[in-house]
């Protein structure tokens, strides 16, 4: 509070101390009573000044304060200031002050060089100022600051204290505001303020506000014409009044993101997609009022200028896929999810409205009417479709998988969530099918994975494969993984992850198969690999060997060794929950081979303070360390560790 | 009745009656609107002008009035002069000066007594600026510290031109400013300065990690990070990472 008001107990009125309890109260001012000595001896003058000493109600009148002027008035004044550290000394004073500071435009500013020339009267405290006022003036604002408020902390006073900190140090360009339930939010007011000052805003972003509204954002769109990315994401307040103001105000609008917001309809989306030329971007979930309608005047307007679309959880029908289908003739990325009124037509319209041409990336989630047809229209008419991501499709079947494979011949990289139908067939039908720059198949997930039972003919490998990735398919085993080693030679990234039905037997032939090196390996939760697998690996592929992931896996020192020994560019290690020791980090601690970068470790509760120089020596190239759950390492060493290894980041 | 020496009467709101030539007077938009659209015989009252206030009101707007039709020899220079003297009054005539000519609507007398005080608020400090007007600081303590923190110039702590203040150091802080390439950066942590750069050694390198070991053990141990970006002429910002121990 006010320094004026604090009254210390050392300077007294009086030197019998004070009598009044509370110096605020006023009344006791005014006549001083026979009790109290007013003699005092000359001391260093009391901090109260002088016109506060008489503050009783008689006297005021006698007092001036410049809280007498209107708004209006201060306006006038606080306008006329020359630079941004006075506006900033003057948000500081009060919160009138704040708001009638943070409501001035940047043409509102008076840079009135005649009456300024007054100044030359009056005597500059601070000197040297002047000088950083010069500085300042000259730049532009060029929006290269970003702000980001979150929860309690997202209030009006400082959004107010932001828009007027920024305006002369570089402008704020990017500002995200995540609200919270609370009382005292985001409203019109500090929006406004923004609006007005900061005018090089380019990217804004508000989570859940629920007190903000088209009044707000409507004051968004007044004053910061330069905005390009808008995500708007649980603010029901928000109507189609917001949208229309913005489509008006912010033309270079590029990107739109609207999560959660039930008031916002097709009527908006229609004006931004007419005013807009830029727009490139529209992700839009769960909004129930949206139709094809909205949809349909979306891809009409900015047929050439959409590249990403990403509808989830709308109320739209097959028409909407039909207009992508026909008008989607920019769109390079697409993302259908949680669309429950589409079926097999829409895909297979869509497939063969020819319009996707430049699609290149494809992701459709839970939505019940990808079939076996409609994917493989889809894989027809999209001849440059380079990525496909298929999650929670109950419908699409082997044969489906390997006639869409074969359709799709630019086709790089298939990833299969939770699709339960595709059996081990599908998946190796659709490597042998698949075109010549097939580079990466992932599936996780999908139930339908058994192991192979019968021997696979001898085929012609697959060349071009050179990321897999299976998780969490508990059906996969070792025979699969074998056939794959053999039809797939060129792996350089593997990821095996939450698989039981693995183990050495089937993994070491795939080791052995695979002609270009390895680069990145990642066997977590697979329990029953071991020891020899790592030997085997560090052997054969640790000259090219840069990650390493064997989290639950079972590995002692001995496979620590064998890393220690061959991986020169190994820099991410993760050991974590693995029977290894302390011999087995100064194993790796004494190879002048490795260079880590990241190691865990976490979970190893055979690790103990005695590792401690190791991991020291280590931490000379290390940047991450995860010694978290590691029970034998006691606090004094981890303390020992922050302190020495200060570049590292350690999760204790 | 002469054109030239047409006459307005002007009743102020302690009930004293001025006379004054139609050009002085309708310098005040107010009046003119009210002379123009009413009867010109009556007396325009003026209720929220006192007769002191009104007076000099119309020194000034005679003086200007006189300037301009060249009826006084008087250079634009000592024009500016008898300006700057009609506003050496103390605050409570000046904050009735700036009403008033709110009110009446004269733009050159509200412009220069706005701008008197604006240059009296220039160059001072927040805690200056409440005490030479008698503002109340309404903050609570929170606020004021978030505005604070938004506007750290250099609220001149350590008397020199641009200085970055980072304030109470917290256990693990992170700041971000951006100053001009001028500044220094003083870091203060248990009311100790812990740690004083200048900004332009900092301008060669793109990230600093920097240890400091204390002189004695009560001092806090700083490991700081600051990464530097440029953004426009003569412009830093600066982003700082501090992770504090006592």
């Amino acid at each position: 509070m006010s320094k004026l008001f604090s009254f210390s107990g050392t300077d007294d009125f009086c030197p019998g101390g004070s009598i009044y309890t509370n110096p605020k109260e006023s009344s006791l001012f005014l006549s001083l009573g026979r009790h109290v000595d007013v003699y005092f001896p000359s001391r260093k003058r009391s901090r109260i000044s002088a016109p506060f000493v008489f503050s009783g109600e008689r006297f005021e009148k006698k007092k001036s304060s410049i809280e007498v002027l209107p708004d209006e008035c201060l306006f006038e004044i606080l306008r006329r200031l020359p630079g941004g550290q006075e506006r900033s000394s003057c948000a500081c004073v009060s919160r009138r002050w704040l708001t009638i500071v943070s409501n001035i435009r940047s043409n509102e500013i008076s840079d009135n060089k005649t009456t300024q020339a007054l100044d030359l009267n009056y005597e500059s405290t601070d000197k040297k100022g002047g000088d950083v006022s010069e500085v300042e003036d000259e730049d532009v604002a060029g929006g290269y600051l970003s702000r980001s408020l979150e929860g309690k902390k997202a209030t009006d006073v400082r959004l107010a204290a932001i828009a007027v900190g920024t305006a002369g140090r570089g402008g704020l360009g990017k500002l995200f505001i995540r609200g919270s339930n609370s009382s005292r939010g985001v409203t019109a007011v500090g929006l406004r303020a923004i609006s007005r000052g900061c005018p090089s805003l380019r990217v804004l972003s508000l989570w859940n506000l629920a007190t903000v509204g088209d009044g707000g954002l409507c004051e968004i769109a007044e004053g910061c014409h330069q905005l390009q990315k808008l995500d708007l994401c649980h603010c029901p307040a928000i109507t189609n009044e917001s949208l229309l103001s913005l489509a008006k105000g912010c033309p270079d609008l590029t990107d739109l993101t609207i999560e959660g917001c039930a008031n916002i309809g097709n009527e908006g989306i229609q004006a931004i997609a007419r005013c807009c030329p830029n727009l490139k971007s529209v992700s839009i979930k769960d909004c129930p009022l949206l139709g094809d309608q909205g949809i349909a005047s979306l891809l009409t307007s900015a047929s050439y200028s959409l590249s990403k679309l990403k509808l989830q959880a709308l109320n739209i029908t097959d028409v909407s896929l039909a207009v992508i289908g026909h008008y989607g003739k920019a769109v390079t990325d697409l993302s259908l999810a949680s669309l429950p009124n589409v079926t097999e037509k829409g895909f297979w319209v869509m497939g063969n409205g020819h319009g996707l041409q430049k699609l290149k990336s494809f992701t459709v989630k839970a939505c019940r009417g990808v079939t076996d047809l409609g994917l493989e229209a889809i894989g027809k008419g999209c001849p440059n479709l380079k990525q496909f991501c298929l999650g929670k499709c109950a419908f699409l079947s082997d044969n489906g998988l390997v006639s869409f494979a074969k359709a799709a011949g630019s086709l790089e990289s298939l990833e299969l969530e939770e699709c339960h139908r595709v059996t081990q067939f599908g998946f190796f039908g659709s490597l042998i099918n698949c075109g010549a720059k097939f580079k990466a198949i992932s599936l996780m997930n999908c139930l339908g994975i058994k192991d192979l039972n019968v021997g696979l003919p001898p085929l012609p490998p697959c060349e071009s494969l050179r990321s897999l990735s299976i998780r969490n398919c508990p059906g996969f085993g070792d025979a699969s993984l074998a056939a794959l080693g053999k039809l797939c030679p060129q792996l350089q990234n593997v990821e095996l992850s939450g698989l039981h039905g693995i183990t050495d037997v089937g993994f070491l032939p795939l080791l052995e198969s695979c002609e270009a090196g390895l680069v990145k390996v990642n066997l977590s939760g697979c329990p029953n690999l071991g020891d020899k697998v790592v030997c085997k690996m560090a052997d054969l592929h640790g000259r090219t060997l840069e990650m390493l992931n064997l989290d639950g896996c079972k590995i002692s020192d001995a496979g620590l060794v064998a890393i220690a020994e061959n991986c020169r560019l190994l820099s991410d290690l993760d050991v974590s929950k693995c029977t290894i020791t302390d011999s087995g980090i100064a194993a790796l601690a004494c190879s002048n081979l490795i260079d880590l970068q990241i190691l865990s470790v976490s979970g190893c509760n055979l690790v103990s303070d005695k590792s401690l120089p190791s991991l020291g020596k280590l931490g000379q190239t290390l940047l991450g360390l995860n010694l978290q759950q590691c029970k034998a390492i006691s606090s004094g060493a981890v303390d020992l560790l922050v302190e020495q290894l200060w570049r590292c980041d350690i999760l204790f | 009745m002469g054109s030239t020496s047409t006459k307005i009467k002007l009743r102020t709101s302690d009930q004293k009656v001025f006379e004054v030539e139609k050009a002085v007077a309708v310098q005040s938009q107010t009046i003119k609107y009210i002379y123009e659209n009413g009867c010109p015989d009556s007396v325009i009252h003026v209720h929220s002008v006192s007769g002191d206030i009104l007076s000099k009101i119309l020194d000034y707007c005679k003086k200007h009035v006189n300037s301009a039709a060249g009826k006084e020899d008087i250079s634009p220079e000592e024009l500016y002069e008898w300006d700057a003297n009609f506003v050496k009054v103390d605050q409570n005539t000046l904050f009735d000066l700036i009403l008033a000519a709110n009110c009446l609507k004269i733009e050159s007398l509200l412009d220069l007594t706005c701008q008197t005080v604006a240059n009296m608020i220039k160059g001072k400090r927040p805690e200056e600026i409440r005490t030479t007007f008698n503002i109340k600081n309404d903050y609570t303590i929170e606020a004021e510290e978030a505005v604070r923190r938004e506007n750290k110039w250099a609220f001149d702590m350590l008397g020199g031109v641009g200085t970055m203040v980072i304030e109470e150091l917290a256990d693990d802080t992170m700041s971000k400013c951006v100053t001009n390439t001028k500044s220094r950066v003083c870091v203060i942590a248990a009311n100790q300065i812990v740690m004083m750069r200048s900004i332009s050694k900092l301008a060669n390198k793109k990230s600093i990690d920097v240890y400091k070991q204390p002189q004695n053990p009560t001092t806090p141990r700083i490991k700081e990070s600051v990464k530097q970006r440029n953004v426009g002429t003569g412009f830093i910002e600066l982003f700082f990472h501090f992770k504090c121990k006592m």
